[in-house]
């Protein structure tokens, strides 16, 4: 029971540290000009990086 | 286990069991990133590169944390977050060091956190049981070169399906077919084309 436990938190851990140390590395201004002409609004993913600076 | 075995896997995995038209998954980009030939190839080299990764470090921690510990039932979530992190340090590495890369890739690999084709295959390395007749490490490799094909594979399906959806456009298409309607004729039609591959290895 407890390794279960012990994995499952931790991986959550690193996910979550994961996220946090994405979403603060800014985007290259060279690559923002791809991603503007990309313009997804159909994904729903709410984990998208780009997604959440779309709508900042 | 020598080559002809792993280009043999390799074939099987991009042709025969091919991960879109015979098995299936993968149909969100597919479908949704195909309408420009270059997105499809920008897809299918993120799809590429986080299946072989993912499938790699899901394939270790089945075999070196789950198994001794059996706790295998968690598999399926233990998988999930770890394509999902592995997603996000792909990312934040491509943006800080490749910028070409990430040029290319990056508006694609948030996409890949949601896509089945990379679970489904870090899953089916595992049904496979490649330890049964082989060594954990033998497994590995054996385990990496199918997520090779199989990227592979997705990628050629996804360039051949963009291709024609372009050229589609220039076609005359009576109306009601227009757009996902005759897109999903088209994918019919291949999948059968590809059923007949099957008994090639």
């Amino acid at each position: 029971m407890w390794p279960a436990i012990i994995l499952i938190v931790s991986l959550v851990a690193i996910y979550i540290a994961s996220y946090i140390l994405n979403k603060r590395t800014p985007i290259p201004e060279e690559c923002r000009e791809a991603l503007d002409e990309a313009s997804c609004s159909a994904c729903s993913n709410f984990s998208c990086s780009h997604k959440v600076e779309e709508e900042e | 286990m020598d080559f002809a075995s792993l280009g043999a896997a390799i074939i099987f995995a991009m042709l025969i069991n091919n991960v879109i038209l015979m098995q299936f998954l993968g149909i969100c980009p597919f479908l949704g990133v195909s309408k420009r030939t270059s997105s499809a190839i920008g897809m299918s080299g993120a799809v590429l590169f986080v299946m072989v990764i993912a499938s790699m470090a899901a394939y270790l921690i089945y075999y070196y944390i789950l198994v001794p510990y059996n706790i295998e039932y968690l598999q399926i979530i233990v998988f999930i977050l770890v394509i999902a992190s592995l997603v996000q340090l792909v990312e934040m590495v491509l943006k800080k060091f490749s910028k070409p890369l990430y040029k290319s890739l990056g508006i694609y690999l948030p996409l890949i956190t949601t896509n089945c084709a990379i679970l489904g295959v870090a899953q089916g390395n595992i049904i496979s049981d490649f330890p049964s007749t082989m060594s954990v490490g033998a497994g590995f490799v054996l385990a990496s070169v199918t997520a090779l094909g199989t990227g592979l594979g997705f990628g050629l399906i996804m360039f051949a399906f963009s291709s024609i959806r372009e050229k589609l456009e220039s076609s005359n298409v009576p109306e009601s077919w227009k757009g996902v309607p005759i897109s999903l004729v088209v994918a019919g039609l291949m999948s059968i084309a590809f059923i007949g591959l099957v008994g090639i290895v």
